[in-house]
């Protein structure tokens, strides 16, 4: 019911996102284009959450298709991975987070099979850099503020959901890596960092 | 035996009803007999009526025997919606100009010949009691109205013509969005919004299309804030 509601809801967000496009209209990207890359992109949103795919990948191209910063196509990115993972397209979710990341130029992986040997590399520098620190020591690391980490550190949340289903091999070295930069570049407010500690290292003490 | 015309007619429903038992008194087809002190109805005339009027005609009909000002506070109220603030109602009437008024009326309304010279505010004082104490519409509280029944609502929207149902609706939009002060314009945003909306493809402004496209981004935005969080 409470879904149907939302769903609802979201219909009449496309409603209004839709109506400041074609009041704006093409030359828009050229007089307020931070107005119409937010209609563009919570438009984007709106129409994957209420089902209008065709809509949502329109909107998806044209943001794309723009000369502006890769860090103002985030939210674009965002619904196209999540809708890549809803349409079961897991290995494009994958692609589509790690191309974001290496467009911010962030170290990030190849989508191809893992084997133990990168695990294990994985684990040995999460594990030497973290030295003798506790979890506690972690959860009181400063707040993630710098916006292109925090973004990058989001593609990995959302490839991990579809590594999960790909392969766990996968997942653990994803989580690896997402533990190993929020440790480096600080404490970073997200899903992946309530992950329990044991899942990333099973049978493992972190101390 | 008007009862079972009414049930015969699906017009059993309650308020409906009373509209109909009503009308037929209004235009003396019921009537009550002092002398054998009980109801007396032409049974004919009221069949007639039930072959040819179903509910919504009878409501637009009533409506149509007010006067224009108060048909025309009706018209705005309907479009405001179910619940309306008569002080709103009030603002749009103020700032709409003799010819949108207007436009506001069918040709019956010219035809009948009724003219409306009073200042639309002493209108309302008395078109808002005349109205209550018909059904027509009630008050909730102090400023807050709401009109009787749904189809009453539907009846007062009917009564403007078609063709300028849309245009009507943005310039009520637009007095909206020039009249309220900030705070009530995010209280009543969607409302406000869908209303300009009516009439944007008539808006040829540059700078007016941008002041909308960016209240429909805040609308838009503030329908996501209901039922989702960032996307961070």
């Amino acid at each position: 019911m409470q879904k149907a509601s939302d769903n609802a809801a979201f219909d009449s967000a496309t409603t209004y996102f839709q109506a400041g496009r074609e009041l704006l209209g093409p030359n828009g990207w050229n007089t307020d284009p931070s107005v119409m890359l937010k209609l563009h992109s919570k438009g984007a949103n709106a129409c994957f959450i209420s089902g209008h795919l065709d809509t949502m990948n329109e909107l998806i191209g044209e943001v794309l298709s723009q000369d502006i910063p890769v860090t103002d196509k985030f939210e674009v990115y965002v619904v196209k991975i999540k809708a890549a993972y809803a349409l079961v397209e897991n290995h494009v979710a994958i692609d589509t987070a790690f191309e974001f990341r290496s467009k911010l130029g962030l170290p990030t992986f190849k989508n191809k099979p893992v084997n133990s040997f990168v695990i294990i590399k994985e684990f040995i520098k999460t594990k030497r850099t973290l030295g003798s620190r506790k979890a506690e020591d972690i959860a009181s690391l400063p707040e993630l503020t710098d916006g292109r980490i925090m973004m990058g550190q989001r593609m990995l949340e959302l490839a991990s959901t579809s590594c999960f289903s790909v392969s766990e091999q996968w997942l653990v070295t994803i989580l690896v890596r997402h533990f190993l930069l929020t440790h480096y570049f600080s404490f970073c407010a997200g899903p992946a960092n309530i992950v329990p500690i044991d899942c990333i290292y099973p049978g493992e003490s972190i101390t | 035996m008007i009862a079972w015309y009414l049930d015969e007619s699906s017009l059993l429903l309650c308020l409906p009803s009373i509209l109909f038992l009503r009308s037929l008194y209004d235009e003396e087809l019921l009537a009550y007999n002092i002398g054998i002190m009980k109801w007396t109805w032409n049974i004919a005339a009221v069949q007639q009526k039930l072959a040819t009027e179903n509910v919504a005609t009878i409501l637009v009909n009533k409506l149509r025997r007010h006067s224009l000002g108060t048909q025309n506070a009706v018209k705005v109220a309907s479009i405001l919606g179910a619940k309306f603030s008569l002080s709103v109602v009030s603002v749009v009437l103020d700032n709409l100009s003799p010819a949108e008024l207007k436009r506001l009326s069918s040709t019956l309304e010219a035809d009948n010949g009724l003219e409306d010279d009073t200042p639309s505010t002493s209108i309302l004082d008395s078109s808002s009691q005349e109205l209550e104490s018909e059904g027509l519409w009630e008050k909730k509280s102090d400023d807050l109205w709401q009109f009787g029944h749904d189809k009453i609502q539907a009846a007062a929207y009917n009564l403007i013509p078609a063709e300028n149902r849309d245009s009507f609706r943005g310039r009520i939009g637009q007095i909206l969005l020039d009249k309220l002060d900030e705070a009530a314009l995010e209280s009543n945003l969607f409302e406000v919004v869908s209303l300009c909306n009516c009439a944007m493809g008539s808006i040829s402004n540059e700078g007016k299309r941008r002041v909308l496209a960016n209240l429909n981004l805040r609308a838009g935005v503030k329908v996501n804030g209901f039922v989702t969080f960032g996307i961070f």
